[in-house]
């Protein structure tokens, strides 16, 4: 069942009135509810329950370590010492007899467990203010995270998650000076993802599990960039080409038929891997492929091993997934792994020596296709929205070329008039057979 | 009570003694330590979940030291021995990458080495947190102190443990910098 939730609730809000009219008789109502699952909705009293009670707690929390950031220096330090651990306690307090009374209220455990997680920040915060604690943010987030973290096995808030996944990618730049290269964020990463899927296997896909989806496809790439890109290492190419196919082929099993903010894990692989195809249709980007190659980066490192592994299975995973998004028969899903692996390619060949011109060439003619593919795939199944994206694509790269070619501005100035022509042309034909002209009734 | 309970339960208790045995650490340190100052120069910066903080820089981190033993390897801790004069200041004897086994010392990251037998150290105090008011004066207070006589001394109070050190005070010159800053702010 792939309704949009929009669909569903205004359907069931209908629903009385339909009945009452005699529209429907209670039995189709009845099957109507089934097929589309309404009674799972809820009436939305939950969510506002869920959302004020994340918002008190949040503001709760967040005004307790301001309140703490101020130093009150009239407070001795056993007596700070006392309020740390006191508001910790509580903090504790609160979420154990939601776990005991309360188990099955989500905005209860959402809630105590936000409280929870901002009451351990507070603690950590106001003892290394007592005692003039030298470490840096990166220091400071390690143990908040640490002794947070654990909290997603037995208080199920996927909040804790989204929390701890937003504050981990500080961990990989903030550590300078113990150079964490990222292994920070992948190990909070290893530590909330087996709690997140064992909540996504038990339950529907809600807002609170799309929010850690979206700070999940948000984080990764940001956070793995201080191992892959920082330290001036060369296998970013390969990992960010193969983190794109992880995420498209993921979006292909995971989100089929959602709307559009419903489906993080497509909209980040299918934008990551454009973008990528984009750069490197620049000479200059492919030229520092293998700058850190060239300026004697060393592979053999533990760092260097670690970043390939990454790029490894990065590639590893979206292979894995490759046979099920074609068995879905996801064509444009396809396209984009394709140009993923044509990316996986172009690394091999930088490596080869190929002259990056050509290269940067080979590009260029990739994201054509790939703009191409997803236009015809599009106008195929009547999709405005494939359709639109497909254009996109080739008004990115248009827009890419007419900075730095030596076309005449009458050839770039037709090239855009056409493409303009044609987001026109494809919008009206598929809006023309989407509301055909009503029939004539004789 | 389930099992989800009980692990929760010990969760708690873990956090609970997370933060409780730090709070003992530094209370050992700090009522068990010796007395030694060491020469500063602070700045004003801000922590969005600590506060106002003033910024360290320690004389001894602006020199380069006799280095002692085996050279440290890469993000080996190095341990920085202190003797004291008279009036409890501190300066360095030597630098080790051995632990020593009694004395004044304290643990610091290893810097940039001139020679096989110099280093240059870093150490782990670097943060004095004032209340948010105090912090700009106290700023204020210590660029006043050094214009008016640059050969006043500023001093971290600080108290050593087994190689940890916290600190208890921030001295400009001789006056506790809360003071000079609530003085300035008069």
């Amino acid at each position: 069942m792939n309704a949009p939730r929009s669909f569903r609730a205004k359907l069931k809000d209908e629903l009385p009135a339909l009945i009452q009219n005699e529209v429907l008789d209670p039995a189709s109502a009845e099957r109507l509810t089934r097929h589309y699952e309404l009674d799972a909705l809820g009436d939305g009293s939950g969510t506002r329950k869920l959302v004020l009670a994340l918002l008190g707690c949040f503001l709760v929390g967040a005004g307790v370590i301001l309140m703490f950031a101020h130093n009150w220096d009239e407070l001795s330090r056993p007596l700070r010492a006392a309020v740390s651990l006191g508001q910790l306690a509580i903090a504790q307090g609160i979420a154990g007899y939601v776990l005991m009374r309360h188990p099955r209220s989500s905005a209860g455990l959402e809630g105590s467990g936000a409280l929870l997680t901002l009451s351990i920040g507070a603690a950590v915060a106001l003892i290394s203010q007592t005692y003039h604690l030298g470490g840096e943010l990166g220091d400071f987030l390690l143990v908040w995270i640490a002794l947070a973290a654990p909290l997603l096995y037995v208080l199920p808030a996927r909040i804790v998650a989204t929390l701890v996944l937003i504050a981990a990618p500080w961990l990989a730049f903030e550590r300078t000076r113990e150079f964490d290269h990222g292994f920070g964020y992948c190990a909070v990463v290893a530590a909330v993802l087996p709690a997140l899927l064992v909540r996504e296997h038990a339950n529907r896909v809600d807002g609170l599990t799309l929010l850690a989806r979206w700070a999940f496809v948000l984080t990764v790439p940001l956070a793995c960039a201080a191992l892959v890109v920082d330290r001036n290492s060369e296998p970013w190419l390969p990992f960010y080409a193969g983190l794109g196919a992880a995420f498209t082929a993921l979006g292909v099993l995971l989100e089929r038929g959602a709307s559009f903010p419903r489906r993080p894990f497509s909209i980040a692989g299918g934008l990551g891997t454009v973008v990528l195809t984009l750069m490197l249709s620049y000479r200059e980007v492919l030229a520092s492929v293998l700058s850190g190659y060239t300026h004697g980066y060393d592979k053999s490192s533990w760092p260097g091993m670690a970043a390939f592994a990454l790029a490894a299975l990065a590639i590893g995973v979206a292979a894995a997934l490759a046979p099920q998004v074609v068995k879905a028969r996801d064509h444009a899903a396809s396209a984009l792994l394709a140009t993923s692996a044509l990316l996986v390619g172009l690394y091999g060949l930088v490596y080869a020596r190929v002259s990056v011109d050509a290269l940067a060439i080979v590009a260029s003619v990739a994201l054509l296709v790939l703009g191409g593919a997803l236009l015809a795939i599009g106008l195929r199944a009547q999709s405005a929205s494939l359709s639109n994206k497909g254009l996109a694509v080739l008004a990115m790269l248009f827009v890419a070329r007419f900075f730095d070619t030596e076309l005449s501005f009458i050839v770039r100035g037709i090239g855009f008039m056409l493409l303009g022509a044609a987001f026109l042309v494809v919008n009206m034909m598929l809006s023309r057979n989407k509301n055909p002209a009503p029939r004539s009734v004789t | 009570m389930s099992s989800r309970v009980i692990i929760f339960a010990v969760l708690c208790l873990l956090q609970l003694g997370a933060a409780a045995s730090g709070i003992a650490r530094y209370e050992r340190t700090l009522t068990a330590g010796a007395d030694v100052l060491l020469a500063v120069a602070p700045v004003d910066p801000a922590d969005p979940f600590r506060g106002r903080y003033v910024t360290l820089s320690f004389e001894l981190e602006r020199a380069s030291h006799k280095l002692e033993g085996s050279m440290p390897t890469y993000d080996e801790p190095v341990y920085v021995v202190l003797k004291v004069d008279a009036g409890r200041v501190a300066t360095v004897d030597h630098v080790t990458s051995d632990r020593p086994a009694s004395g004044l010392y304290l643990k610091a990251d290893s810097g940039w080495q001139d020679s096989d037998t110099t280093i240059h150290v870093s150490l782990p105090l670097k943060r004095y947190y004032m209340n948010e008011a105090l912090a700009p004066a106290a700023e204020e207070a210590y660029r006043q102190a050094i214009v008016r006589d640059d050969s006043k001394k500023n001093y971290a109070r600080v108290r050593l443990l087994d190689g940890r050190a916290v600190i208890e005070a921030v001295l400009l010159d001789g006056v506790p910098i809360e003071q000079a800053a609530r003085a300035l702010n008069h």
